[in-house]
C-alpha cells in the first residue's frame, strides 16, 4: 500500500495515529515553505497552510474512495497535494512581496481624478479583505469581458497606451474601462 | 466627498490592489479549462482515450493548461526529496496545527428517528472516532465506570470516542422515551474517571463531570454547541446538531 494512500484512507476512518499525522503535516509545511520561499512561519503563513489542510480534509471522503480504487493514487494524490499547497504558498509570496509595495506608495494625495487611485480609510482592513478569496471572487465575477481582460494586460505590466493595442481600443477608452474597474472595486470595498 | 476629506485619506494605486488579488498564471484559466483532479489524470495518462484527445486539443491552445502540466512535472521531482532533519524543524508548529485541527469545531449530525429508535450520524468528524470492537471496549469501560457501560440490549446507542492530552473522552447517545437525545460523556485518564471537567452549552447551561460522567439531554431539531474544558484548561467545542427524522 503506498504511504498516501495509507495515510488518506486512516485519516478519513478516523484511524490515524498522531505520529503518523504529524509527519504528514511536516511534509506540508516543508512544502509550503519551499514554494513561497521561506524559512519559517508568520502567522499568516500559518493561516494559508492550514487553509491548504482544509482543502484536503474537506476532499477526505473522495480521496479514499479513490485511494481504494486507483492503483495511481500515490502518485495522483502527490501531485494534488503539491498543487494545492504551492498554490496558498504562492499567494502568500504575492501578498508579502505587495505588501512592501503598499506601504512604501502610500501617501495623502490630492489626486483625485486619477482612475487608477483608490481612497481608503484604513489600510489594513483593505489588505485583509483583498486577501480573502470570497472578495476576489466578489470582484472578479463583477467584471465584464473586456474589464477582465484589461485586469489580465494590467496585471503583465502593460501600459493603456499598450493595452489599447492589445484590445482594439482607443486610449481615452481603455482609461473608462480602467475606471470602470477601479470604480468596482472601490464600492466592493466600502460594502 | 470634497477634496479635502479625501486628501486625509490613504491612496492606493489599483495595480498593487489586482497584483495581491490575482496570480497571472491563475487568470488565464478559461471557463473550458477542466478541472485540477482530471488535469492530473491527464498529466498521469489515466485518461480514457476520448476525453485524452478532447484534453490534448484544448491544451494545445490554453496557456493556462499548459503551464500546469509543466507545473505538475516540476512538483513530481520534489516527492521524497525533504530529509529528516529538514522535517524536524517543522515538529512544533506541526504539533500546533495537529492541535487546532482536533480543537476546532466540528459538525456532528445526529438523526433521530421518532417512530423508532434510531440514532444515525449524518456526519462524520475528525475528532470522534467510531469504536470497531465494541466487546473490548465495554470490557475496558466496565473497569472505569461499569454504569455508563451498562445499555440495555432493546436500546439504539451510538458510541464515540477521543483522546486529549490523555483524557480519554467517550460520548454515548440514546434516546429517552419521550424520543429526546441523551448524552453521556466519560472522561477518563488510564481507565480511572477524570472530575473537574466543565461541559458548556450554547454558552449557557454548565456540567461539570462527577465521577468522570457528565450527562444532559438535547431536544430534536436544535443544534447545539458544546464545549469541553479539561482540568489542564485545554479546551475544544463541538456541534451537535440534532436533526428530526
Amino acid at each position: 500500500m503506498g504511504r498516501y494512500v495509507e495515510i488518506v484512507i486512516k485519516l478519513c476512518k478516523n484511524e490515524i495515529d498522531e505520529k503518523s499525522f504529524n509527519c504528514f503535516l511536516k511534509e506540508i509545511i516543508a512544502m509550503f515553505c519551499k514554494y513561497a520561499e521561506i524559512k519559517i512561519l508568520d502567522s499568516y503563513a500559518e493561516a494559508l497552510c492550514c487553509k491548504a489542510l482544509d482543502t484536503l480534509l474537506s476532499k477526505l471522503e473522495e480521496f479514499a474512495l479513490k485511494a481504494e480504487n486507483d492503483t495511481n493514487f500515490d502518485r495522483w494524490f502527490f501531485i494534488w497535494l503539491s498543487r494545492t499547497v504551492r498554490n496558498y504558498a504562492y499567494k502568500y509570496k504575492r501578498i508579502k512581496n505587495q505588501e512592501e509595495i503598499l506601504e512604501s506608495e502610500l501617501y495623502r494625495s490630492d489626486a483625485e481624478d486619477n482612475a487608477e487611485i483608490i481612497f481608503v480609510d484604513k489600510t489594513d482592513d483593505v489588505f485583509s479583505k483583498i486577501s480573502s478569496e470570497e472578495f476576489i471572487q466578489k470582484f472578479y465575477s463583477s467584471l465584464d469581458e473586456t474589464e477582465k481582460q484589461v485586469v489580465k494586460l494590467k496585471l503583465q505590466g502593460l501600459k493603456q497606451k499598450e493595452i489599447a493595442e492589445k484590445i482594439n481600443k482607443s486610449e481615452p477608452t481603455v482609461c473608462r474601462i480602467i475606471k470602470s474597474i477601479t470604480e468596482k472595486l472601490k464600492k466592493l470595498l466600502e460594502k | 466627498m470634497n477634496r479635502n476629506q479625501k486628501s486625509e485619506k490613504n491612496s492606493i494605486h489599483i495595480n498593487n490592489l489586482l497584483k495581491i488579488m490575482f496570480d497571472e498564471h491563475d487568470l488565464k484559466k478559461t471557463k473550458d479549462c477542466p478541472e485540477l483532479d482530471v488535469l492530473i489524470d491527464y498529466y498521469l495518462d489515466i485518461l480514457p482515450p476520448y476525453k485524452k484527445n478532447k484534453l490534448t486539443q484544448h491544451i494545445s491552445s490554453c496557456d493556462y493548461c499548459r503551464e500546469e502540466i509543466e507545473l505538475m512535472n516540476e512538483d513530481e521531482k520534489f516527492k521524497n526529496s525533504f530529509t529528516e532533519q529538514e522535517l524536524e524543524q517543522y515538529n512544533q508548529i506541526a504539533q500546533k496545527f495537529t492541535m487546532e485541527i482536533l480543537q476546532r469545531k466540528i459538525k456532528h449530525k445526529i438523526k433521530i428517528s421518532t417512530g423508532k429508535n434510531v440514532i444515525e450520524v449524518l456526519k462524520e468528524s475528525f475528532l470522534f472516532k467510531p469504536i470497531y470492537d465494541i466487546k473490548s471496549f465495554m470490557k475496558s469501560l466496565n473497569k472505569a465506570l461499569p454504569a455508563f457501560a451498562f445499555i440495555s440490549t432493546k436500546q439504539e446507542y451510538l458510541l464515540r470516542q477521543t483522546e486529549i492530552k490523555g483524557v480519554k473522552m467517550t460520548l454515548k447517545l440514546t434516546l429517552d422515551e419521550n424520543q429526546n437525545l441523551r448524552v453521556d460523556l466519560l472522561f477518563t485518564k488510564d481507565l480511572v474517571p477524570v472530575d473537574g471537567v466543565v461541559v458548556t452549552i450554547n454558552k449557557e447551561q454548565k456540567f461539570h463531570s462527577q465521577n468522570g460522567v457528565v450527562t444532559f439531554t438535547l431536544t430534536p431539531a436544535n443544534e447545539y454547541d458544546i464545549e469541553i474544558s479539561l482540568p489542564d484548561n485545554t479546551s475544544f467545542d463541538f456541534v451537535l446538531d440534532v436533526v428530526e427524522h
